[in-house]
């Protein structure tokens, strides 16, 4: 983009600025491609499922999922338990079912923590730059150079166990990533044509940032977002399965691998069913994230 | 003939319908002469060259017969071993048509050893004779160069050089100029008038600058969206254009002698592909349109030398598939 | 370049001591007091103070960040809680079985992801493209964990045919050269050794190597794609230069350039995901170990490993950035680049 000096600004851009101040437009735009990519919808129908799933569970669960049977351990698949049973004789199924719920629990509000810190420090980088950009980013590539389910582990050892510490581990390590995108689109952003325009029209900074800058860094907000969904799913199983994430009683997917894989040979169906949870909702959000991506960039979808 | 080509139409497929970018478009090229293509983006002149090439993805009918053998029957294989050999081709766009990560030695002695039975010391002696032939200053060092350290003017003529390096008989330059400055422009097409004379190769100019094929075409086609529309030897199209759009092209050439305060324009923009207008697809932008033009398409009728699509001259209807 | 090499590893230094700020604040600040743990419920005030003492806990924090400061630069990160041995050679008699299993869990990504990316980007909206990109697709959403504890269902237990935990048969175990058995073996010549070391070695690669086989290969398609319609690809196939050499040597040497940084990044992302693979595995690395010194508050070797794998990933990502020049010739490594 060639830079363009303020005075230069034609009627067109000011106009442009003006228009741009409807960003739901461009969501609609965004929301009504989505649904043309059957892959997207797939991931959305998945989605809602896992939803129903999480908040009926209750109704649904044929067990009380934490009830122990000891004289009916290691149970294979049967129409009594359609999952088997694991060590301690409780059905699978059921816990596979409460599972979904703090599963999604943990992956929506870590990323809602990751969103919220990452977005208000890109955006404190991107907008003034100077000393704050320089600060705020050493800090986020400081936090990139340590891999993310090490620093989650390392986070989890200073903070103890169990679901809110997870939540905050999880959410803390993400942040960077959107951090880092949040400043990118707004550098890319700022010396846009219609963004000089607002400044020339006389905005404010406040008003400039969240009318204009942040609409437009929220869908490529919204894309990460979702596939940062899966991410955070995926590393609250692996902090289940090293056994530092959500402790018993709560039924977690990971926490389940994790206490079953001693009995790998002996009762593999133990090992089964959980995972193929994570893999389901990995994907579903990840199906979701992709159809979104090549909604907003056309280019990718080519 | 070098080249005939007949009822050549190119169509392209997406999901909002089928584009005919070039349809019915018959033409030939005599050896050693300088063919121009003229129109305007849209017109299907670049695409008529790339389908002649056999590069376009979009689905191609017709006979393309170059030297008595139609190159729409060869294999791939048989179309890779004339492509930069019998048939090579310049683009428009220097600054990207030269891959950024090989040296400009790698890129001109690429096309040189793919098509002739040269060693490596040979191929390189060869590359160099023919950057100085494209007038490069102290070729043997700048052949070293990676295109990003050339100018635009320059690479153009590494081009040039890579396209002419096999001797083919036949060149397509696509807009070879447009992307210069205009002084090298007129260097570019110097050079390209001068080494034509040299290798006697026939040249297929695609251009929409009407003042380069005044200067070195011998024959010139005008083309609208994916017709042809005129066709003529040069001197005769300037004297006496015949089709309205023909006229309004050469119109638009500011001309040092007349005092005229604006510059005339054709009304109006090129019509989407996916939405013409019935009839003639000129019918909305021309300035001698009648009824029977928005009706019905105009035939190409020829008489001697030349031809045209009117009804302004004719009545005869084309037939469509 | 070698100015550029030295000017970039100096920027390191404030990132990695940016690194050892966080470690030793969560680790030292942040954590619960590791003696209950170490020493056990019912240990007695007096044994805690001492084990306290001993080991530097009750000395003020900016001292105590010294000495771990001085310790990175003299090699004395101090001893495990538990095993009283110096957390260096903790770290450096299992950080070979780590590097053998990273290093070719990289080299089976890149190879299979370049090829499918390759592949699908050509044969776009093909049958191959769609199979190619599920299969990716899969790759990117499997738990690695749950990935090697199928795999080992399937191809240890019910088949049969692969080893499933430990690096090798004991009975065959070579002799401490390189720490890489696959070289240790071969260095001595033992070829029933090397083949039980690479049989024990196929099941971990493939659970560890599966993610980012699949980020490679959705990088190389979406960059294949972006190449393959560029002038310069026109131009080559213009000039009649044979397919698959426009396909290599045209269009893959450019989509490269992005391909490296992915790459990069990845052995970060390796790294942290044979904390996981090791754990199923059973495999003598440094991940598994950390995951165990994590839950018995071994804070020492913790911090030793973290901080050595972020000095891992910083120096790979300066690596990245040297051979950027080499794929890319409008690279140029000024003075004035920041």
């Amino acid at each position: 983009m060639e830079k363009k000096d303020n005075a230069t600004l034609s009627a067109n851009d000011i106009q442009a600025a003006a228009v741009l101040e409807k960003p739901e437009s461009q969501l609609l735009e965004m929301w009504r491609t989505l649904l043309e990519n059957k892959a997207a919808v797939l991931g959305l129908v998945i989605i809602v499922f896992l939803i129903f799933i999480a908040v009926f569970g209750r109704f649904l669960m044929p067990y009380e999922p934490n009830a122990a049977d000891m004289t009916n351990t290691f149970a294979k698949p049967s129409a009594e338990h359609w999952f088997g049973t694991d060590q301690q004789g409780r059905d699978i199924f059921s816990r596979v079912i409460d599972g979904t719920k703090i599963s999604l629990r943990v992956g929506l509000s870590a990323v809602a923590i990751a969103l919220s810190v990452g977005t208000v420090l890109g955006a404190l980088a991107g907008y003034y730059g100077g000393k704050i950009d320089t600060i705020i980013m050493r800090i986020m590539d400081i936090m990139l150079s340590i891999p993310s389910i090490l620093l989650a582990i390392t986070f989890m050892a200073a903070l103890g166990k169990g679901i809110d510490k997870a939540i905050i581990a999880i959410g803390l390590v993400s942040i960077p990533e959107y951090a880092r995108i949040v400043r990118g689109s707004i550098l890319s952003i700022k010396e846009n044509d219609y963004v000089q325009a607002a400044k020339v029209i006389g905005n404010k900074d406040s008003v400039i940032i969240f009318k204009h800058i942040l609409p437009n860094v929220l869908s490529s907000l919204i894309v990460r977002a979702t596939l940062g969904i899966s991410m955070a799913v995926l590393d609250t199983a692996a902090l289940g399965f090293l056994g530092l994430g959500v402790q018993p009683p709560y039924a977690e997917w990971g926490d389940m691998l994790g206490r079953s894989r001693g009995f790998i040979f002996s009762a593999p169906h133990t090992l089964i069913f959980p995972g193929l949870a994570i893999t389901i909702t990995v994907l579903a959000f990840n199906l979701l994230g992709d159809g979104l991506r090549d909604a907003i960039d056309p280019k990718s979808r080519k | 003939m070098l080249l005939e080509v007949k009822n050549l139409t190119t169509k392209f497929k997406s999901k909002k319908g089928t584009t005919t970018a070039v349809n019915q478009v018959s033409f030939h090229v005599n050896e050693g002469e300088i063919l121009a293509i003229v129109g305007e983006s849209g017109s299907g002149k670049s695409v008529t060259s790339l389908s002649i090439m056999g590069l376009t993805p979009g689905e191609v009918s017709g006979e393309i017969i170059f030297k008595g053998e139609d190159l729409k029957q060869k294999s791939d294989k048989e179309m890779q071993k004339i492509r930069g050999d019998k048939i090579s081709m310049i683009f428009q766009e220097p600054m990207t048509s030269l891959n950024p990560v090989h040296r400009i030695k790698d890129q001109l002695m690429e096309t040189i050893l793919t098509h002739m039975d040269m060693n490596k010391e040979e191929a390189l002696k060869r590359a160099i004779t023919m950057l100085d032939l494209v007038g490069i200053p102290s070729p043997e060092k700048r052949i070293n160069d990676y295109p990003h350290q050339m100018s635009g003017g320059m690479r153009q003529r590494v081009m040039i050089a890579m396209a002419l390096s096999c001797r083919p008989e036949l060149l397509i330059a696509d807009e070879p100029t447009t992307a210069l400055d205009v002084t090298i422009q007129a260097q570019i097409m110097e050079l390209l008038y001068r080494l034509r004379q040299k290798f006697n190769m026939a040249v297929m100019l695609i251009t929409h600058d009407l003042g380069v094929v005044a200067e070195s075409a011998d024959r010139v086609i005008v083309m609208y969206c994916g017709r042809i529309v005129e066709e003529a030897p040069v001197i005769e199209l300037f004297e006496t254009p015949k089709h309205p759009y023909t006229r309004g092209l050469l119109d638009s050439i500011p001309k040092i002698d007349e005092d005229k305060d604006r510059l005339f324009m054709i009304d109006g923009m090129v019509p989407n592909p996916l939405h013409m207008p019935k009839g003639c697809t000129f019918s909305d932008r021309c300035d001698k349109c009648m009824d029977i033009c928005r009706q019905m398409m105009p035939a190409l009728v020829t008489d001697g030398n030349r031809s045209v699509r009117c009804f302004l001259y004719h009545n005869e209807v084309e037939v469509s598939e | 370049m070698l100015r550029y090499v030295l000017k970039r590893l100096l920027q390191v230094i404030p990132v990695l001591i940016g690194v050892s700020i966080i470690v030793f604040t969560i680790l030292r600040v942040f954590s619960p007091d590791p003696a209950p743990v170490v020493l056990g419920q019912h240990a007695t005030a007096e044994a805690v103070t001492e084990w306290r003492n001993a080991n530097g806990l009750n000395d003020p924090l900016p001292i105590q960040y010294f000495n771990f400061i001085k310790g990175i630069f003299t090699g004395d990160l101090g001893t495990s809680y538990y095993t009283k041995k110096p957390v260096l050679d903790e770290i450096t008699s299992r950080f070979p079985a780590t590097i053998e299993l990273a290093v070719l869990a990289t080299i089976f990504a890149s190879i299979f992801g370049i090829l499918i990316g390759v592949v699908t980007a050509v044969k776009k909206n093909s049958i191959w493209d769609n199979l190619g990109m599920f299969f990716a697709l899969i790759g990117v959403s499997i738990p690695i964990f749950w990935l090697g504890i199928m795999l080992i269902i399937v191809f240890s237990g019910t088949l049969g045919w692969l080893p499933s935990g430990q690096r090798i048969d004991p009975l065959l175990r070579p002799n401490k050269i390189t720490g890489l058995y696959l070289i240790d073996t071969l260095l001595k010549g033992d070829l029933r050794a090397f083949k039980d070391a690479a049989l024990h070695l196929v099941l971990p690669v493939c659970a560890l190597g599966m993610y980012s086989m699949a980020i490679i290969a959705r990088m190389t398609r979406s960059s294949m794609l972006e190449t393959l319609n560029q002038d310069y690809i026109r131009t080559a196939r213009a000039k009649g230069v044979i397919k698959n050499r426009v396909i290599i040597h045209h269009a893959l040497r450019n989509a490269l350039i992005p391909i490296v940084t992915v790459i990069g990044l990845q052995l970060g992302a390796l790294l942290g995901g044979s904390v996981l693979t090791e754990t199923v595995f059973s495999w003598p690395g440094i991940g598994s170990y950390t995951v165990n010194c994590i839950l018995k508050s071994d804070f020492p070797v913790v911090q030793g490993v973290v901080m050595l794998i972020a000095i891992i990933f910083v120096l790979m990502n300066l690596l990245v950035d040297i051979i950027y020049a080499f794929l890319d010739p409008r690279i140029k490594y000024s003075k004035k680049e920041g």
